[in-house]
């Protein structure tokens, strides 16, 4: 399927060029329909098939019926400071991979992982957090601010954006939470979370 | 189609669309500035990635040094795009740049959503630029300084159509329905927290207002093409939209910047002297 995108965008070149190296007139003109009409075509066929190829690309977001009813189960980080208090973080405390994405990788490779992979990663993740933790302690910006300042683009999924945890972070924990959307609604409390994996930094757990 | 994408159009138009399209991709990059360092993260987090997708994206580990140096030259021939700096060359190599960096996260993590992220109609944008003929500042009207304007702005509107093609797929007519826009919100709340989600879904007619205005604006934005005066209606209706989205979903739609493609710049700039010299 690689090879079928890969294909599309190198056509696509390939309709640009020719319309490039058009010096007369009408040739030209015909080019840049057939490059119109190739675009065009690209696109509406990944919107239709939603067979993403980008750029030419489905778009898809929010299409299906959505269900307030049925459970809804995504992974969620925390981390932990030495008295094992958990704090939520800040989701741009990963970059340049953003909270959501990361979550995506581990809900999909956390399970193949060995334990010393699994370790190797989640060390890596502490770190992480807890540079970011620290440079928004000193009121120093990170992410999309980190350059821009306010005017940075913020990710697509707007996360809420806690303040960053007191204490050095000395762990990190990956959950499975799991909840009904019309249930936490009304009572944002109703999510049950298993353990999926934690790490802490050092010798051991939590004092 | 002729007139939209053919009719002779003023230089200044593709120059706008140039730096429009540039000042783009440079605020969506500058906003990523450690995306070189996903190259230092440990091989764990690539043991995953499937070999074909980096392939098709001609993504290479370089190491550290020449990743920086990648993400500086796309900085640098992007800001030569703006400047108008070369801009054929600058715009082709901006775009090659782009086509490599913008899915990383969807080469690591294997998420499809690298279309979200605001660089999909710089991307291709850029590279029309670039098979286009660079216009002179005083060069006379061509149909040269439309194709790619309207080209360019046609790929945009997809990212209207394209989700209503793929909601009455997946969802049909019931998708644009108050009862389902309040299932999004409760989906969602959760999550992002929205601070008018709660406002909306507790309101049938605000639910309604979502799902019929969402309809009318996905299926009518592609006249935006091919019509002015429908863009001159389309273009602050989607710009509400977006907003909107932001605070009743919490989805930030980062090319919001590039509803300024469906401004005629070209007749803007060339009205203003005649206006002046009326007065």
């Amino acid at each position: 399927m690689q090879l079928v995108h890969a294909a599309v965008f190198v056509a696509f070149l390939a309709l640009g060029v020719r319309v490039r190296l058009a010096s007369d007139p009408r040739v030209r003109r015909r080019r840049v329909v057939h490059l119109v009409a190739y675009v065009a075509g690209a696109h509406l066929l990944a919107g239709l098939t939603q067979k993403d190829a980008w750029p030419f690309t489905s778009h898809t977001i929010a299409v299906g019926r959505a269900r307030a009813e049925a459970p809804v189960c995504l992974v969620e980080l925390a981390g932990l400071d030495a008295y094992g208090e958990e704090w939520r973080l800040d989701p741009y405390s990963w970059m340049p991979l953003y909270e959501s994405v990361l979550h995506y990788w581990l809900e999909r490779n956390l399970s193949r992982l060995t334990d010393e992979e699994r370790r190797t990663a989640l060390a890596f993740l502490l770190d992480r957090a807890e540079a970011a933790r620290e440079r928004l302690s000193e009121g120093r910006a990170i992410g999309p601010q980190r350059w821009l300042g306010p005017l940075g683009a913020p990710y697509w999924l707007l996360l809420p954006r806690p303040a960053p945890p007191p204490e050095t972070l000395s762990g990190l924990r990956v959950y499975q939470a799991c909840w009904v959307p019309r249930e936490r609604y009304t009572d944002a409390l109703r999510v049950r979370r298993r353990v999926l994996a934690e790490h802490f930094a050092g010798a051991g757990g939590p004092r | 189609m002729e007139a939209a994408f053919l009719a002779p159009a003023g230089p200044r138009l593709l120059s706008a669309t140039r730096v429009i399209l540039a000042a783009q991709a440079l605020w969506i990059v500058l906003s990523r500035p450690a995306l070189p360092l996903l190259e230092r993260w440990p091989d764990v987090f690539w043991s995953g990635v499937e070999p074909g997708l980096a392939a098709r994206f001609l993504y290479a580990p370089l190491g550290p040094v020449l990743m920086w140096i990648r993400y500086g030259a796309l900085v640098a021939v992007l800001l030569a795009a703006l400047i108008g700096l070369w801009p054929r060359i600058s715009s082709a190599i901006a775009a090659v740049l782009l086509y490599q960096l913008a899915p990383l996260e969807e080469i690591l993590a294997g998420m499809p959503h690298t279309s979200f992220g605001g660089l999909t109609t710089p991307t291709i944008g850029l590279f029309l630029v670039a098979f286009a003929e660079a216009p002179a500042p005083d060069a006379t009207p061509s149909p040269e300084w439309r194709w790619p304007v309207a080209l360019t702005r046609l790929v945009f509107a997809f990212s209207y159509l394209s989700p209503l093609l793929a909601k009455l797929r997946f969802a049909g007519p019931a998708w644009f329905t108050a009862d389902n826009v309040r299932a999004w919100i409760m989906v969602n709340e959760p999550l992002t927290r929205a601070p008018l989600g709660s406002a909306v879904a507790g309101s049938d007619a605000l639910c309604w207002a979502v799902a019929l205005g969402t309809l009318a604006l996905e299926a009518s934005f592609p006249l935006a093409v091919f019509s002015p005066r429908a863009a001159r209606i389309l273009v602050p209706l989607a710009a509400v939209f977006h907003i909107g989205t932001a605070l009743v979903l919490g989805y930030f739609f980062p090319s919001l910047p590039l509803l300024l493609l469906f401004v005629e710049w070209d007749v803007i700039r060339a009205a203003r002297p005649a206006a002046r010299a009326a007065a």
